[in-house]
């Protein structure tokens, strides 16, 4: 009786376990297994087995495992702009069990379920169905993202989509056992939401009623595996293996109740297979049975009173002997046969092998080819041209320069001044550094000039808007965001002057926010009829060079002006173009334009083959009544840069662009002059102007001087206020805006700015509109727009001067959108990021997937010390991996001669290693020392003006320049472990990154030495200091408050200062024998 | 005589074991070997793939106008999708609610996921000359699809079980027209290919017009 009541007990224990399907079919009662893995870089967690073996899982609550997730700090970076997938910095092991989870709605939400672990999870998620008979079911699930159903162990649905849970989204067919069932769902999440839906319906989607559903398996219990009906049993046999014929079975049964039953053991077919056993209540059997191969399923039937109360089954695999053997002889032919196809295909990998050699010396020569093939048009137009001569350059007077940069007055509010150093550092929208000025502000200064004719102020970069008052007049104003401002200054007295700027970072409806004043401050005394601007083009090709010169008239007459133009290397002139006569109209200003033929020009390049870095000048000189009234020189350098095909030719040679992302702070010339060599030494010869921090023009007059090539970046304003990627201005509404037209001034500007600069090769005129990392397909729309803006705006600057080679910086990562890109026509040059995490298709047979164009890959072999929201640092072992990283991926492009490779790069991650040794940085940092920083806010036996913003000890706070009081040094990145400020330390300390640079990529010539000079000269506090060079050049600095004139000259040699009725001239030398070197110490000094 | 019955049965089970271990070896061989060929055999594709890249480099920086130009396309079939033409369906499905003509073009709309064997997509059976390189193109708008990428694909077989599906990689979301193109080898035994274009199981509607078959002669 007792045990009638336990059996009873244990049967209605089953009863209360079981749950039902809710109304419309949903399972609500699940057990759950998670989080595991599903890494970003191979998003293979889908077909990953977690549990050792998905498809024999017998899973019940509590059963235990564990979850590695693996933290590869290189993996964790490599994410564009993206952190790693959970945050964590070293490998970290969850032990994890299986759950019981209800939920009360119909979606099983798994957010915030695993807690740390949001994303990029794996999670399953099962449980057993017992059908009262065998039927064809429908399951209909939803899944956010991935899915994978196994019924019984058998793989039903794989879906490898990502979307939120829609439930009936996918629905697989399949049919339910009589019994018990296991039902196993894996859910791969992305990103964002995660869960999933399961219904059950039948075939004509009807939600069924008779199932019953378990979070354990019931038959467990009883140390069995099958149930039906309270039934539960066992098939065991004596081995693993079982062969057809007779075998040996013991089955171990359980019955609810101690009745009598009858047992009939069946095969797939429903044929006894053994003697039916009669039993009273639960009984251990032992039967031999007849088993036929293959897929066999067991059924064991109990009877009572003639009445079949349950099916207990399972499938098991039978083999047989001889189909083995059959097999075994059919593998062996495989086997043969692939010996024998083994052979020939090696032998046709040596035959192509060969025939690719073949191919790659015929491509060699097709080079060779077509740079003969340039010569040779070199060679016919040079023929016709003028040679150089060598005349006499005759110095004049007739124009002067007044370097304003230093201390000025600064006001809210005009009323209350205190003292401001203009300019600012250039600062970057990009990086979120700070602003200034905050809001609105007045500057002035006051300075002496004698008998001016008109004065013109120049700034070389100015992000905002500005108004200029000269002497209490209103001169002009300026709203933009690069490009050299000029405004005609009015009122301007003999003697002293005041002028005054005043600055607003605010350009309503335009831009929201610049960055201040940040470019050098001069002011041009000119005469009123004056040489505005030249823009001097050249073309090895035709062996031409062509001006452009802007000549203005600020008198109240017309005037009929003499056009001369020559141009002058060291003091000779070289070359005479034609003579132009015109006429200019009161206040007006007219374009001329002029041509000449130059057969033997010295080429500009960036060092042997290509030529070197020689600077030339365009001299023009207008004559009014043929008296020399203007004499405007403008430096340029003779070279031109083209497309052919897929690849970039300078001077008629073939050229690899091996560029860096330059991150350097390259408005400050320090900066410029160690680091270029130091680029160049580990082969890189092109300088990527990353964003808008480092729009100095002077960072590009120092590439030509140098010989580095420059590849600048612009970028539009594409909307105003808000991302709204839902609500925004369609194309055609946006170019009928104010801001269009901004966006083309400053395109207009930008290309005014650089188009005299040899080095300036490739313009780039926007950044990732779309990109790999942000395109989202909610952003599509708004994506597809701005990229059809910015396509707008490529063609634009190319309309400036068709022969520039634009590219758009990313453009083709349209590609990878679920879209097209619109360029129409298509851009100059190919431009996709970050190819290395896709190198199959992005890399190998580039010269198709870009449509034969050159390609360049703007950005590439992304930082790896620190993202945004990431910071591992430049320790040992992770500077160590990226040097493995860019010795597979340079030399892999060296290998198939990419044309523009810009990595991301030697300037961040060369340079630098943070380690305990104090030999990874110039001034001895470790890594203990910045973490006691970071704890003390201090580091014992280090000045706190020392670390980590270094004091720079500048020689003057006058001349080029904007000159901060510090410079943030160590910390992440290559280049800020560049010391060019502190004299008592190296340059710099290489670390491996640097070797792999330099080993991978194609050796480049060396960098050319500073060919410019500079000295300092010693007067009276804020006097102005007048230098005038042998061809007439005259530019005055004012002193700074120890009364220091810092004068940077284009060129060394004999010059005259004069400063208060004091004069002196000085031989000043050029710089290259210090110029590298940190520090201001050699810089030489003069008393006036 | 049980005994000898019980050591053969033992015997045969023993040779029975050592025979599957074989074949389980045999297996482990059969896949290495075949990874190894595929190995050999995908560096050779490599190879094949580069030296026709290459081949084609050289000709354009020599000034020769490549093959694909030259080539001559024979328009084997061709639909403006105009509403000049009944609308294309395949299949047994006799109505196509989903597809209708809009100002000279096709559209095809769905509001919510097709499920089961259910497609959005319009099509017909087409005669193709096996052996040949064919061209499929057709003009494409689409505005707001999600759940699925656009189909614009084939199914061909080559008489003998073997299922090709090549297609062209439309994409989805919104975007203005623009020509998609793909092309593909008839293999050998193939006499006719089912052409689709449409929205398979996702949302949105597309536009399509111009669809065209070409032979490269």
């Amino acid at each position: 009786m007792k045990k009638a009541i336990t059996l009873f007990l244990i049967c209605c224990t089953i009863m209360l376990e079981a749950a039902s399907l809710d109304s419309e079919g949903f399972i609500t009662d699940w057990i759950i297994i998670g989080p595991y893995p599903n890494y970003i870089s191979d998003n293979n967690g889908l077909d990953t087995d977690f549990l050792n073996s998905e498809s024999n899982i017998k899973p019940y609550p509590g059963l235990k495992s564990k979850s590695v997730f693996i933290a590869d700090k290189t993996k964790l970076i490599a994410g564009i702009g993206s952190t790693n997938e959970w945050g964590f910095i070293k490998t970290k092991t969850f032990n994890i069990k299986w759950k019981k989870s209800h939920s009360k709605s119909q979606k099983i939400i798994l957010d915030k379920m695993f807690k740390p672990i949001d994303d990029n999870m794996v999670v399953y998620a099962a449980c057993y169905i017992e059908s009262p008979s065998k039927q064809l079911i429908k399951l209909r699930i939803g899944s956010d993202d991935y899915l994978k159903v196994w019924l019984n162990g058998k793989v039903v649905g794989r879906k490898k989509k990502s979307q939120a849970i829609v439930p009936d989204n996918f629905i697989f067919p399949v049919i339910l056992q009589r019994g018990g069932n296991l039902l196993l769902l894996k859910i791969v999440d992305r990103s964002l939401g995660c869960g999933y839906c399961v219904a059950i319906s039948d075939r004509k989607n009807k939600p069924l009623n008779n199932l019953k559903i378990y979070t354990d398996n019931p038959a467990r219990k009883f140390n069995a595996d099958m149930f039906n009906n309270g039934f539960a049993a066992k098939f065991i046999f004596p081995k693993k293996n079982i062969f057809a014929g007779t075998n040996q079975l013991r089955i171990r049964f359980h019955a609810p109740q101690k009745n009598n039953y009858i047992l009939k053991l069946k095969n797939s077919q429903s044929k006894v297979i053994s003697q039916t056993f009669q039993v009273k209540g639960s009984a251990n059997i032992a039967a031999n049975i007849k088993l036929r191969s293959g897929k066999q399923i067991l059924v064991l039937e109990v009877w009572e009173n003639d009445k079949l109360i349950s099916v207990l089954q399972q499938s098991r695999e039978v083999y047989s002997i001889k189909k083995i053997k059959e097999d075994n002889l059919k593998l062996r032919l495989k086997i043969a046969e692939i010996d024998k196809k083994l052979p020939l295909v090696s032998a046709k990998y040596k035959e192509l092998e060969s025939k690719l050699e073949k191919v790659k010396t015929r491509l060699k020569q097709a080079y060779s080819n077509i740079e003969k093939k340039y010569s040779l048009m070199h060679k016919q137009a040079a023929d016709f041209a003028k040679k150089s001569i060598n005349e006499a350059f005759p110095p004049v007077v007739t124009r002067s320069r007044l370097c304003l940069n230093g201390n000025w007055k600064d006001s809210p509010n005009r009323k209350k001044w205190s003292t401001y150093s203009l300019p600012v550092e250039q600062r970057s929208k990009y990086f979120r550094s700070r602003r200034y000025p905050s809001g609105n502000a007045w500057f002035k200064k006051t300075f002496n000039v004698k008998n001016p004719q008109t004065g013109t102020f120049i700034c070389e970069h100015i992000a905002g808007a500005i108004k200029v008052y000269m002497n209490g007049v209103f001169c002009g104003e300026y709203i933009g965001r690069i490009g050299i401002v000029e405004i005609p200054l009015k009122n301007i007295k003999n003697g002293t002057n005041t002028i005054e700027l005043f600055y607003s970072r605010h350009t309503p409806k335009l831009e929201n926010a610049g960055y201040g004043i940040m470019g050098d401050i001069f002011i041009d005394f000119t005469s009123r009829v004056r040489v505005a601007d030249v823009w001097v083009k050249t073309s090895w090709r035709k062996a031409t060079v062509s001006t452009v010169s802007e000549i203005e008239n600020r008198t109240a007459k017309k005037v009929n002006v003499k056009l001369e133009q020559y141009i002058v290397l060291n003091n000779k002139i070289k070359l005479r173009l034609p003579a132009i006569k015109t006429q200019v109209a009161s206040k007006g200003t007219i374009k001329v334009k002029n041509k000449e033929l130059w057969a033997n020009p010295e080429l500009w390049g960036i060092g042997e083959k290509y030529g070197s870095p020689i600077m030339y000048d365009m001299v023009t000189n207008i004559y009014v009544n043929n008296q020399l009234v203007d004499r405007q020189i403008q430096t340029f350098g003779f070279r031109e840069f083209w497309i052919n095909v897929v690849d970039f030719y300078l001077n008629g040679k073939r050229i690899i662009i091996q560029g860096d992302v330059g991150h350097a702070k390259w408005s400050y010339a320090k900066i410029r002059d160690v680091f270029f060599p130091l680029y160049r030494k580990d082969g890189i010869n092109t300088l990527r102007t990353h964003d808008s921090s480092y729009w100095c023009p002077e960072t590009y007059r120092a590439c030509d001087r140098y010989g580095m090539l420059s590849y600048p970046q612009m970028y539009p304003i594409l909307r105003l206020g808000k991302k709204n990627i839902k609500k925004f201005s369609t194309v055609e509404e946006w170019l009928k805006t104010k801001t269009h037209q901004y966006n083309l001034d400053n395109y207009k500007r930008w290309f005014r700015m650089l188009r005299n600069n040899p080095s300036v090769v490739i313009w780039s005129t926007d950044n990732e509109i779309f990109t790999q990392a942000w395109d989202t397909l909610e952003k599509l729309k708004f994506n597809l727009r701005n990229d059809k803006l910015g396509a707008i705006y490529g063609k634009y600057v190319k309309s400036l001067d068709n022969d520039l080679v634009i590219t758009r910086d990313g453009d083709i990562g349209t590609m990878n959108s679920k879209g097209k890109w619109f360029e129409n026509p298509p851009c100059d040059t190919a431009n996709y990021h970050y190819p290395d995490f896709n190198t199959t298709q992005q890399v190998l047979d580039w010269q198709e997937v870009y449509e034969y164009r050159p390609v360049i890959f703007g950005e590439t072999l992304y930082c790896s010390y620190g993202a945004w929201d990431n910071w591992i640092g430049p320790i040992p072992s992770q500077v160590n991996k990226k040097a493995k990283t860019v010795r597979h991926v340079a030399s892999l492009y060296r290998e198939l001669g990419i044309p523009g490779q810009i990595y991301m790069g030697l300037g961040l991650d060369g340079f630098t290693r943070l380690d305990n040794t104090g030999k990874g940085n110039p001034w001895g940092i470790t890594a203990d020392m910045e973490k006691e920083y970071k704890k003390t806010g201090k580091v014992k036996g280090i000045a706190p003006d020392k670390y980590p913003r270094f004091k720079i000890d500048w020689p003057a706070k006058s001349g080029r320049g904007a000159k901060p009081s510090s410079y943030y040094i160590v910390q992440k990145y290559g280049c800020n472990a560049i010391n060019w400020f502190d004299s008592s330390k190296p340059s710099h300390i290489r670390n491996a990154v640097n070797d792999a640079y330099k080993e991978s990529l194609l050796p480049q010539p060396e960098l050319a030495k500073a060919s410019d000079a500079e000295c300092i000269i010693l007067v009276e506090p804020y006097s102005i200091v007048w230098s005038e060079s042998v061809d007439g050049r005259r530019y005055g600095v004012i002193a700074d408050s120890k009364g220091k004139a810092w004068f940077h000259l284009a060129t060394p040699g004999v010059y005259k200062f004069e400063s208060n009725s004091r004069k002196k001239t000085i031989n000043v030398s050029d710089r290259k024998n210090y110029a590298s070197k940190p520090g201001f110490n050699k810089i030489p000094q003069y008393k006036l | 005589m049980l005994k000898i019955i019980i050591v053969l049965l033992f015997g045969i089970s023993i040779v029975s074991a050592n025979e599957l271990d074989v074949n389980k070896q045999l297996k482990k061989v059969v896949k290495t070997k075949q990874e190894q060929l595929f190995r050999k055999q995908k560096k050779n594709r490599r190879a094949q793939k580069e030296i026709a890249v290459l081949t084609k480099t050289i000709d354009k920086i020599n000034g020769i106008k490549t093959n694909e130009k030259q080539t001559i396309k024979k328009i084997l079939y061709f639909n403006p999708l105009d509403g000049s033409r009944k609308i294309e369906k395949y299949g047994s499905s006799s109505k196509l609610p989903f597809a209708k003509y809009v100002n000279s073009t096709l559209l095809i709309e769905s509001c919510k996921p097709q499920t089961g064997k259910k497609r959005t997509v319009c099509g017909r059976w087409l005669k193709v000359p096996e052996g040949k390189t064919i061209v499929f193109s057709i003009w494409v708008k689409a505005e707001n699809v999600t759940g699925t990428q656009i189909k614009f694909g084939l199914m061909i077989s080559n008489g003998k079980g073997k299922y090709k599906w090549p297609a062209a990689n439309v994409g989805a979301g919104s975007f203005d027209w623009y020509k998609v193109s793909f092309s593909t080898v008839i293999p050998f035994g193939a006499k006719r290919c089912l052409l689709m274009y449409g929205l398979e199981k996702g949302i949105g509607k597309v536009y399509f017009k111009d669809l065209k078959m070409e032979v490269i002669d």
